[in-house]
């Protein structure tokens, strides 16, 4: 009776392979966490494109056109309709809003400390963007002062 | 009493995991909310900027400077410099039409592996564009034009050759009331 008593005592539960889960998690989730950009902020409302670039992202002046809205630092400068700006914009080739809204940011910038890494804008553009909108928004970036841009794309 | 003492000092006790399980529970969420679960990156570009008194064809005679012009159902590709004459730059020159309505990507690079043998210097292309071009579409076209894969090195990492690297978007000018209308050969000298 006795020895029958001792073989039913329940034994403790087995934390290994729970342990070794765990320790495989953790080390997965500490490489993507240095992997991150902190300074970035991906919009989403938009697919970004995949690419085969191996630029390394660099924080700037941040603009998103998503088929909802035109967005400069994630603040909403105006609504599109289903990506598309008035048409009149497209004929001036300017959108004033975007020219006046990257001004001011020009105007707080310290020159004297790097003008050509300073004068970058970044670009958030849905994959399904047509390029005449695409364009339209470098060139009134350029009217700002930002002649330089960086593409946002998804890594392949 | 000798074998009592001896059976308590070989008794095996459990290795007590629970502290490293509750430090775990802790690190992981911490983690995970800070996690990228993609990478971004970027393609530095420019657009062409007016300046009435600079060339755009490049200063020194080995280099030239390629025109990528993207129609809706086709690519050309054309060069300008100041020291090759017409006849050699339009030997250069290619137009690709589009193969089961993909643009031709691999015969693109494979003209530009040439022009870059020849002129190995030479780093610029501008590119053209027509108005409805998705994004995605010129992204794929930019990745063609920036380098070609060679294959991996020992280590396993991929290798590339630069091409054109140096990318500047522009646009065609649309014509004015007064101006000519422009036919198909009138499109690849008119650009912003």
């Amino acid at each position: 009776m006795s020895r029958f008593m001792k073989r039913s005592k329940p034994k403790g539960l087995m934390l290994t392979s729970l342990l070794d889960m765990f320790t495989i998690i953790l080390i997965f989730l500490i490489v993507s966490f240095e992997a991150e950009d902190q300074a970035f902020k991906l919009d989403p409302d938009l697919r970004l494109p995949e690419s085969s670039a191996r630029s390394v992202f660099k924080p700037s002046v941040n603009v998103v056109i998503n088929p909802q809205a035109l967005i400069v630092e994630q603040k909403v400068l105006m609504r599109l309709e289903d990506g598309k700006f008035p048409a009149d914009f497209y004929t001036a080739g300017e959108i004033p809003e975007l020219v006046e809204a990257l001004k001011v940011y020009a105007e707080q910038m310290d020159f004297t400390v790097d003008e050509e890494e300073q004068t970058v804008v970044t670009i958030q553009a849905d994959k399904d963007l047509d390029y005449q909108t695409l364009y339209l928004v470098m060139r009134s970036s350029s009217m700002a002062g930002f002649a330089r841009y960086r593409l946002a794309i998804m890594k392949k | 009493m000798f074998n009592k003492r001896r059976r308590k000092t070989s008794e095996v006790y459990d290795l007590n995991v629970v502290p490293v399980m509750n430090l775990f529970m802790v690190l992981i969420p911490f983690l995970l909310l800070g996690a990228a679960f993609y990478q971004i990156g970027v393609i530095p570009t420019a657009t062409a900027t007016h300046d009435p008194n600079a060339s755009d064809v490049p200063a020194t005679p080995t280099t030239v400077s390629a025109n990528l012009v993207i129609k809706p159902d086709a690519i050309a590709l054309s060069f300008a410099s100041t020291s090759l004459g017409e006849e050699a730059l339009s030997a250069l020159s290619i137009e690709l039409p589009k193969k089961d309505d993909q643009y031709d990507i691999e015969g693109l690079r494979t003209r530009l592996t040439r022009v870059k043998q020849l002129y190995p210097e030479s780093t610029t292309m501008t590119i053209l564009p027509h108005n409805e071009l998705p994004y995605q579409v010129l992204v794929e076209v930019v990745d063609g034009v920036r380098e070609r894969p060679l294959g991996f090195d020992d280590k396993g990492d991929a290798k590339f050759e630069e091409l054109f690297p140096v990318t500047v978007f522009s646009k065609f000018i649309p014509p004015g009331p007064d101006s000519p209308v422009l036919d198909d050969d009138d499109y690849d000298d008119e650009e912003e």
